[in-house]
């Protein structure tokens, strides 16, 4: 079981770091210019979907390390 | 997890090349955080240390393409953002990251000084402190000149004016800062200078003092509090309490980079007039504001004379707190200082308030 | 390993639970880090600009070319070396010598040819490469006079 958990990880980060590789951020669908300066950023919702990635690797990090921090408690209180 | 045995032998390969006395060791596990219901604060300092790295981070892989001279300087950040892969996510995570890391500085600066963490024996921490507050403020300067846009070109023409008005080092200083009469090319080589080569270099010398004295003193207990509860080690345990603030800290981050991506103005015209509703950074907004209260004329000396003087006194009554605040130096408290204080942070939030308002 | 083993299985509950858990800890970060090094490695991977192909230039006046001389001229991003040899003949090579891309220049003197600095490579008039270490001749370009001007082109 928990070796199952662990590959997946694996396997997650494998296809996340693909898509990272593969995904261009910098694609524009539409042309939208921010200003005069004529800056373009990517399409609202590639940004969300980047946002959540992250919220996802960070929030997972921020459980573990709690989880980490229990265990560090137990042993030491 | 590695095998035990090899971590083992590689620790003793170590330890017979670089002969760290236990004693080393032993100094840097004993760290404890005292438990207490104003222990929260305690993760601020960290906090902004953590901002910090990425800063550094995120600064140079910016500087890999950033161009310091006024023809080039505004199209290589558009450049960043249009056309690098993720520029514009490392670009926002840099602007957004040094605004944050400047609210975390001043949090954790006005939750040690209303704890009184300045007192004695941390004198040098509080002084060290200080003297980060000045360097990170002339990190935000520096660098907010760097896009070579309308604001930023404006913002830092006006910056430079007020020091003017300092008896003697006034005009010198500006001088030095603005590399001749002008904002122009000599300007932007040396704040870039500044920002990416002094500030980091005298940064990094003081943030080791600052956390050697943190190491050698521990983190202060306020007055009047009493520890019920045993203190927590650093290793491992408040170190994983640092490390979920900092996750938190970093989604943060990337929730405003990503959700609100950091702008560009029109490239600077030196000759254009002043943008409406021109004004510096929220950091740099309480002299601002002030200034545009003070009359030009006061006591018979300049508006601007007069606000550098005031200023210039309360810096060096703010770095100077600790030799001033006797009572806390003998472990009583001193509700002068604590109100003291609290009336600046007002007197702060007020004045920002106000020059977003008017 | 064996033994590794046993330890594992000899295991009480809890301690199989902080092991997982720094297991977890160790290939999450890692999992994390993972995507975000590839951005950065996206990031500092420079991005290089497909311009239009050049396919021939005009020089200008054959006047301005003294016989046995040669002069470097753009060619869209990369030098060439245009000769007017002392028979009067006009030839083109890519400048870039074929070892470890310095730029050649002229020897009227002697024998003509084309040398390199850099390593002391040496091209006869034909472009061959004769001495040194050059693994490969110069490559030539076209050279055709339109009136009086020079048009240089790829072959």
């Amino acid at each position: 079981m928990r070796h199952s958990i662990l590959l997946a990880v694996v396997l997650a980060a494998l296809t996340a770091t693909l898509c990272m590789g593969q995904t261009d951020f910098t694609r524009k669908d539409s042309v939208h210019f921010v200003s005069e300066s004529q800056i373009q950023f990517p399409d609202i919702t590639e940004r969300m979907f980047l946002l959540a990635t992250m919220i996802v690797c960070m929030g997972g990090l921020a459980l573990i390390l709690n989880a980490k921090r229990r265990a560090a408690d137990m042993r030491t209180d | 997890m590695p095998n035990p045995r090899s971590a083992i032998r590689f620790g003793s390969w170590l330890r017979e090349r670089l002969p760290v006395s236990d004693d080393v060791f032993a100094f840097f596990a004993k760290k404890s955080v005292p438990r207490h219901r104003h222990s929260v604060w305690y993760y601020f300092g960290g906090l902004t240390l953590f901002f910090l790295m990425v800063q550094v981070v995120t600064g140079v892989l910016l500087a890999l393409y950033y161009k310091p001279s006024p023809e080039h300087a505004h199209q290589s950040v558009s450049t960043i953002i249009n056309d690098v892969p993720y520029g514009w996510l490392i670009r926002s995570l840099h602007s957004w990251g040094a605004n944050l890391m400047i609210a975390t500085l001043f949090i954790h600066m006005f939750s040690a000084f209303l704890l009184k963490a300045y007192r004695k024996p941390r004198e040098l921490m509080w002084l060290s402190g200080v003297l980060l507050l000045f360097l990170v403020l002339g990190f935000g300067f520096t660098g907010y000149l760097l896009p070579w846009d309308t604001m930023a070109y404006f913002a830092t023409l006006i910056g430079t004016e007020v020091p003017k008005t300092l008896p003697i080092i006034g005009d010198w200083g500006v001088g030095l800062l603005k590399g001749g009469d002008d904002i122009g090319a000599e300007t932007l080589t040396r704040m870039y200078t500044i920002h990416i080569v002094i500030l980091p270099l005298t940064s990094l010398i003081i943030v080791s003092f600052h956390l050697l004295t943190n190491q050698l003193l521990g983190s202060s207990m306020p007055l009047g509090v009493e520890e019920k509860r045993p203190a927590i080690r650093f290793f491992p345990n408040f170190l994983y309490r640092d490390l979920i603030a900092w996750t938190m800290g970093f989604i943060s981050l990337l929730a405003l980079a990503t959700l609100i991506p950091w702008g560009l103005g029109e490239r600077a015209d030196p000759f254009a007039s002043a943008p409406l509703g021109i004004k510096p950074e929220w950091y740099f907004l309480p002299l601002y504001q002030t200034l545009r209260i003070v009359p030009s004329t006061v006591f018979s000396v300049s508006g601007e004379f007069f606000v550098n003087g005031i200023v210039g006194l309360v810096a060096v009554l703010w770095a100077g707190i600790p030799f001033l605040d006797r009572k806390a130096s003998r472990g009583e408290k001193s509700r002068l200082f604590t109100v003291l204080g609290i009336l600046l942070i007002a007197y702060l939030a007020i004045t920002i308030i106000l020059a977003y308002a008017t | 390993m064996y033994r590794m083993k046993l330890a594992e299985a000899e295991q009480t509950p809890t301690e199989a639970r902080r092991d997982f858990i720094s297991k977890l800890l160790g290939i999450w970060s890692v999992a994390v880090a993972a995507p975000i090094c590839t951005a950065i490695l996206k990031f500092v991977t420079p991005i290089i600009p497909e311009g239009p192909a050049t396919e021939s230039i005009d020089v200008g006046a054959r006047n301005d070319i003294v016989e046995n001389s040669a002069r470097i001229v753009r060619f869209g991003k990369e030098p060439v070396i245009l000769v007017h040899t002392q028979s009067g003949q006009y030839k083109a090579f890519f400048a870039r010598c074929t070892h470890l891309g310095c730029i050649v220049q002229y020897q009227g003197h002697g024998i003509p040819h084309f040398s390199c600095n850099c390593h002391g490579s040496q091209f006869d008039i034909n472009g061959k490469n004769v001495a040194g270490p050059a693994p490969r001749p110069l490559s030539p370009l076209r050279v055709s006079i339109k009136e009086t001007a020079v048009i240089i082109s790829k072959v």
